[in-house]
């Protein structure tokens, strides 16, 4: 994917994800799985973690069916990184979750069953290759837990922008990261994206 | 084969692994205490399968190899641990016995007896277990629980 693609793409994601947020996955721990969940979640990861491996990249968008949106003409409810070599294991993924329903969330590094566990509403998912540079930028941004907390806002707010100063969600968090990855710089956030969105042509999500 | 002696030390280490395993893990099943294992270590000879999704894995693997798609179980002993359910069965065909702990968050679990025929089967990512054509448990394999982690970042 290009530069000009990416940015395409986190737009299009951002419009996309934007009424979908409040469906984005939540870190919740106490709830216990039944068998078919995990039955699911077991053949998903796997089947995902053998198509991860046929791509020599070092990073992959992943996105997930948390949520049937497609009465509002969506598709996929929550996304996150997927990173080849990650000190937590291979394809561990990256992703801003929800505190249970509260105004707070965290970053977490999870593995590929996690990440399907979360209430799947459909089998289904994307894996999103990226442009080798962006791709490999990225991976180094990933690999900085520094640089990904600094881009990280804790307070959750379904309806954040990126770039929002105050709060963040988890779209927002991956377009934030996927902004600076695609300049070449951990530089993002609420200041730069405040002033670089505009100025390369992108309009906000409402 | 290991003798019975080292088959029930080895049962004990399962069982007292699996139990230290859950102690912190967070969904699923409750692990047994100690006591209740070495009890249990005690009266059966057999290999234990973990289902639930934070077991020891290497140990439920072990015993996992000795099922095949298509095996036929009985169950012989029915228990409640926790939020688990300990099935005694033996395997059809080899006489194999095996005891499994499974999660309890299926209705189908409430309705299994001694007697009641399981069936396993090979799917990606581990066995399936059905009574009657309906799932009643799923066995992570290896490569599945590989991919069963997390960790919040600046924790």
């Amino acid at each position: 994917m290009s530069t000009a693609a990416l940015r395409r793409f986190a737009l299009a994601l951002a419009l996309a994800l934007a009424s979908a947020t409040s469906h984005a996955g939540t870190a919740c721990v106490e709830s216990t799985h039944d068998a078919d969940e995990l039955r699911r979640a077991a053949q998903l990861a796997v089947g995902v973690r053998q198509q991860l491996e046929t791509v020599d990249a070092p990073v992959a968008l992943l996105s997930r069916v948390g949520t049937d949106l497609s009465e509002h003409g969506l598709h996929y409810s929550h996304a996150g990184f997927a990173i080849r070599d990650h000190r937590n294991g291979a394809w561990t993924v990256v992703h801003l979750l929800n505190q249970c329903g509260t105004d707070r969330s965290g970053l977490f590094a999870e593995g590929l069953m996690n990440f399907y566990l979360d209430d799947l509403a459909r089998e289904d998912t994307r894996i999103t290759w990226l442009e080798p540079a962006t791709a490999a930028s990225l991976a180094t941004l990933l690999a900085d837990e520094h640089a990904v907390l600094s881009l990280h806002r804790p307070r959750y707010n379904l309806l954040s922008p990126p770039g929002s100063r105050r709060s963040q969600n988890s779209t927002a968090w991956v377009l934030e990261v996927l902004d600076a990855a695609a300049l070449g710089t951990a530089q993002s956030g609420p200041a730069h994206t405040a002033t670089a969105r505009p100025a390369r042509g992108d309009r906000p999500d409402r | 084969m290991p003798s019975t002696n080292h088959r029930r030390s080895h049962l004990a280490r399962l069982i007292l692994a699996a139990g230290l395993a859950c102690a912190g893990a967070t969904p699923s099943v409750q692990a047994q205490s100690t006591t209740e294992a070495s009890t249990q270590a005690s009266a059966l000879s057999v290999l234990a399968i973990d289902g639930s999704i934070d077991a020891t894995r290497r140990a439920s693997q072990q015993a996992m190899a000795s099922l095949h798609d298509g095996a036929q179980l009985v169950v012989q002993s029915v228990r409640l641990v926790g939020r688990g359910l300990v099935l005694g069965v033996k395997v059809v065909g080899t006489g194999a016995v095996l005891l499994i702990t499974l999660p309890v968050a299926t209705g189908l679990a409430a309705t299994v007896a001694a007697g009641t025929l399981v069936s396993v089967a090979i799917e990606a990512g581990g066995m399936t277990l059905r009574v009657a054509g309906e799932l009643l448990g799923f066995l992570p394999a290896a490569e599945a629980l590989d991919l069963l982690h997390r960790r919040e970042l600046g924790l």
